[in-house]
């Protein structure tokens, strides 16, 4: 098969969360040339990447990345080159791309796929979450057409990146003069302390916090286990804490080490962002809360008394 | 100014999946008896930034657009309720099983019959099949820029300034018309409707348009995915309850286990 993985790196460091795909490919288990086409990034890490032709995309740092201008320059490239199966990964420039190229090309599209089942001369076999990942379905296409996916993040391992480094091959980035908009300004929010996707431990917070005041009980705790602050949507919602700590499926996806929440009762929008984390703790007053079906440990407490007693303990620890 | 939103009629996605059950003959989930059906949320969220955005115009009509089988009148016409002028359905027992491509060509159709419109606008995602792509589908058939994921709109002129969303932020966007809008939650709760339009809405007549009026031929819209199977996830996961007389002894449980396996 002839496989592109799409890679975009909107900051110069490398988007190390790409490598997924190249886990995800491994699973096919099947003959493959991989061609991976790049936007942005360093050259010396891309030129690493596991595949065996890479066409980098050169992107100007301090102009904002136009979905658009992407979409074209892969659609141009996909003229000239042909492809059976073309992997995306989740972000926010793969999200923009990877529909929009479908219906361009007019090429199926399977998004969030977090499993491959089975390939035959007919049929390529899928599974994906549905209905914010409360149930799963078993998605089928033709196999002999090309395809369009992406996958679903922190389903696969990342693979490693090559020992050694390939040639690369460099085209410029198309620009969308026709069916396109202007980015005029871009405002990073950066959130104190450790970000959310690095950090080893999240500590989140759901409407069971109550307040803007609670949530500093869960700053603190994460200050004093070294991690993040997380927060569910109802959290989000009333502006007790910044949306960029929203965890869940229109947030951010994570894995850590630790995902220890308080009043968070686990609606499947939620879980969706948390549910490869390696240890879930859960503090929470209804004993059938759904978030206790998915953790290790489970806590039957009023989540802000819990709180201020664990922060109590790990100090004497400590 | 002409405005459309579309919106989906889902099962509530609120709703524990312990109160869901599979209709595995025509691969949908349906939630047990008595539970509601809504207007997906985000497509709520749509129809409140189309209203807004339409306050700073003297001229505007928001119509409402829904595709479906059955559709339930008093869910889809929260819309209206809301403030919408009208709505405009078109349903079709062929329509329930079309995939992502053919919903993003019989909404186009009747974008096309019904309109021109200066903004579509859409919800980033229906909450059932979690796609987000039909708006991709709709500015691609329909050949209209699209801005995903947009918190506000304003006026500059003849253009727009629009918020979008971005992972880590914000983005300042200027756009010209016409223009496909997707939003979530940022744009913040939709308005509850009034008791006023509540009374109005009923009032209203649904436009409805039928399938054979759009002369869409069954072949252009074949599904390309197909749905083989839909269930529940086993979950073997097994909960420990860390008990203790008070909240100090449970604290201390709990965190002599996690120091134990290395956790913290």
């Amino acid at each position: 098969m002839n496989i592109l993985s799409v890679i975009i790196n909107e900051n110069e460091t490398f988007n190390l969360s790409c490598l997924e795909i190249f886990s995800f490919i491994e699973e096919l288990k099947c003959e493959n040339t991989i061609t991976s086409i790049v936007f942005g990034g360093n050259k010396s890490v891309i030129a690493k990447i596991p595949s065996d032709e890479i066409v980098y995309v050169p992107l100007n740092s301090t102009v904002a990345l136009n979905p658009n201008d992407v979409l074209l320059s892969i659609d141009k490239f996909m003229d000239d080159n042909s492809f059976d199966l073309i992997i995306f990964q989740k972000d926010d420039i793969s999200n923009y791309v990877s529909p929009a190229l479908s219906f361009r090309r007019n090429i199926p599209y399977l998004p969030d796929v977090k499993k491959f089942i089975s390939k035959d001369k007919k049929l390529f076999k899928f599974v994906r979450p549905v209905h914010g990942e409360s149930a799963e379905g078993i998605y089928s296409v033709d196999s002999t057409i090309p395809l369009i996916i992406k996958i679903r993040q922190s389903s696969f391992e990342p693979k490693l990146l090559n020992e050694k480094k390939n040639p690369i091959n460099e085209i410029i980035l198309n620009k969308d003069l026709k069916k396109s908009f202007k980015i005029i300004e871009t405002k990073k929010v950066k959130p104190e302390g450790i970000q959310l996707d690095d950090a080893d431990v999240v500590i989140s917070g759901g409407r069971g916090i109550g307040s803007k005041e609670g949530f500093e009980k869960i700053k603190e705790l994460a200050s004093l286990l070294n991690g993040a602050v997380g927060a569910s949507r109802a959290a989000v919602e009333s502006e007790w804490i910044e949306t960029s700590q929203l965890v869940g499926l229109t947030g951010k996806w994570i894995n850590p080490t630790l995902y220890f929440t308080f009043g968070i009762s686990g609606a499947s929008q939620h879980l969706a962002g948390c549910i490869n984390s390696k240890n879930i703790v859960a503090v929470n007053t209804d004993p059938d809360a759904s978030i206790f079906n998915h953790s290790k440990y489970g806590i039957v407490a009023d989540c802000n008394e819990f709180i201020t007693e664990v922060i109590e303990e790990l100090k004497n620890i400590q | 100014m002409k405005i459309c939103v579309c919106i989906k009629e889902v099962p509530d996605s609120d709703v524990p999946s312990n109160k869901l059950r599979i209709d595995q003959e025509n691969k949908k989930i349906i939630p047990i008896e008595n539970i509601s059906r809504i207007v997906n949320g985000f497509d709520l969220n749509a129809v409140e930034l189309a209203l807004r955005f339409s306050e700073n115009y003297e001229d505007t009509s928001i119509s409402i657009i829904s595709v479906g089988d059955n559709l339930t009148s008093d869910v889809i016409k929260k819309p209206l309720a809301m403030g919408a002028d009208e709505i405009i359905t078109c349903e079709d027992p062929i329509i329930e099983n079309l995939d992502i491509y053919g919903i993003s060509f019989v909404l186009s159709k009747i974008i096309e019959k019904t309109g021109p419109y200066d903004i579509i606008f859409c919800g980033r995602h229906a909450s059932d099949f979690d796609n987000a792509s039909v708006p991709f589908g709709i500015s691609e058939i329909l050949s209209i820029p699209l801005i995903n994921i947009v918190k506000n709109i304003t006026s500059k002129g003849k253009k727009l300034l629009i918020d979008r969303v971005i992972t880590d932020g914000f983005q300042t966007i200027e756009s010209e018309l016409p223009l496909i809008i997707t939003t979530g939650n940022q744009v913040g709760d939709p308005r509850y409707p009034t008791l006023k339009g509540i009374m109005e809405a009923s009032k209203k007549e649904i436009n409805k348009i039928t399938f054979n009026e759009l002369g869409i031929l069954e072949s252009t819209i074949a599904p390309k995915v197909q749905i083989e199977k839909l269930y529940f996830p086993e979950n073997e996961n097994k909960v420990e309850i860390i008990e203790g007389n008070n909240n100090k002894e449970k604290a201390f449980n709990l965190l002599s286990k996690l120091k134990e396996e290395g956790v913290i």
